[in-house]
């Protein structure tokens, strides 16, 4: 394992996250070094020096006899990575990446369940079909055709799937996903949304596939959704057999 | 066979090798070694596999060809203490992972991964015959021996965009 990281450098890090997860705004002034220096137990230096290195990277600035103050929502990668251990909503990653994150719900209708959808609900006659568009300042970067059955989903017209996630409204109704499988591969955008999501027809794209099912193995969730890779890359962790 | 009709799955949650996945599916399996040998750990080679600069390391490229076209060009980087004093020859990487596998009677890695779609640079497009225009699926990671923190491995391993499906089954939190 890499060299373990420095008291300094871990606070740094708890600081960003919670500029990032919105505990803390922009404008708002941080704990004192005195503070922080007895709530976490170390060294007024080392909190002087994590400061020090944030007002470096121009996410806080420090006015002698005022405080510190931060400025903005720190970077922390370049590309969103996906296939982490937590789930997260689509706009949820985008936020953390310190860019100007939005959703466009492109449609929502009933439809026939039917063809590749029919094989993954076999019981359902109809279902909702969901597509959203996510951008990053303003350029489309994912596509997501999502299919929840009628039968379980009967209000999902009123549901507002742009602002509020998907995943609270599953919660809520007792049909949350806990159990997801999903396969990548990579392939080209479905002619249709060339234009939706501003691509060349030939641009490889990350192109997931969600099933997910809740306590009780009802399938809840089907989800095909489409990544640029100049905003993406995918990121897990596996086991190999060598022998 | 077309080259783009090459692909394996990996199932994330434990897959054999890439070279048994592709042996058992295609059974034409070759892997030529381009280069090998000692070098001084550089910065970002020395972060990766958490050793001091200038560690000696043991560096190696190789090609992978199924049926005569290739689909792999790799790059691997390995601390030189890790290899337990192995006879100094050619290795390629499927072979390394089985003979330290062996002394070490652990017969799993764990591997953390990134996977990214790049535009193929000149070295990749030489060894991959591919056109300017053609994109590379890149994958960048860390390999361990299950059970033991330190890192075996840093690679880089440049396909062709379709040689992969990823599949992964895991819990998705209990949704409270």
């Amino acid at each position: 394992m890499a060299q373990a990281t420095k008291i300094y450098e871990q606070l740094m890090d708890s600081i960003k996250k919670k500029i990032v997860d919105g505990d803390i705004q922009i404008g708002d002034r941080l704990d004192s070094e005195r503070t922080m220096s007895q709530r976490y137990g170390i060294n007024r230096m080392t909190v002087r020096n994590a400061l020090k290195h944030l007002e470096q990277e121009g996410i806080v600035a420090s006015y002698r006899g005022k405080g510190t103050y931060v400025l903005k929502i720190p970077k922390i990668e370049k590309k969103i990575e996906l296939g982490k251990e937590t789930m997260c909503s689509l706009g949820m990653q985008i936020r953390q990446m310190g860019m100007k994150s939005s959703r466009i719900l492109v449609s929502m209708s009933k439809i026939p369940c039917e063809g590749d959808i029919k094989e993954e609900y076999p019981n359902e006659k109809e279902v909702y079909e969901i597509i959203r568009v996510s951008l990053i300042n303003d350029r489309p970067y994912a596509l997501q055709e999502t299919y929840i059955p009628c039968s379980i989903f009967r209000d999902a017209e009123r549901f507002d799937f742009v602002n509020e996630s998907l995943y609270d409204y599953m919660r809520d109704l007792n049909h949350y996903p806990t159990i997801m499988e999903s396969t990548l591969h990579i392939d080209v955008l479905p002619f249709e949304y060339l234009d939706l999501m501003k691509m060349e027809s030939k641009k490889k794209m990350f192109v997931f596939y969600y099933k997910g099912y809740d306590s009780m193995d009802n399938p809840v969730e089907y989800t095909k959704s489409y990544h640029d890779p100049k905003y993406t890359s995918f990121c897990y962790n596996a086991r190999v057999k060598i022998r | 066979m077309n080259r783009e009709d090459v692909f394996i799955q990996r199932d994330l949650n434990c897959s054999p090798l890439v070279t048994n996945l592709l042996a058992q599916k295609y059974g034409d399996v070759e892997i030529e070694i381009l280069e090998h040998g000692i070098v001084e750990a550089n910065y970002y080679i020395s972060k990766r596999l958490g050793v001091p600069l200038t560690s000696r390391v043991y560096c190696s490229s190789e090609l992978v060809r199924v049926g005569n076209h290739p689909i792999a060009y790799n790059k691997y980087y390995i601390d030189m203490e890790q290899l337990m004093d192995l006879e100094d020859k050619e290795y390629t990487s499927f072979d390394l992972y089985r003979l330290i596998s062996e002394k070490k009677n652990i017969n799993y890695m764990t591997t953390k991964e990134e996977m990214l779609i790049v535009n193929a640079n000149e070295t990749e497009k030489k060894y991959l015959e591919l056109t300017d225009e053609e994109e590379i699926l890149l994958y960048k990671g860390l390999v361990s021996f299950e059970g033991e923190d330190r890192i075996f491995e840093y690679f880089e391993s440049s396909n062709i965009s379709t040689l992969y499906r990823i599949r992964s089954v895991g819990n998705n939190g209990s949704g409270n």
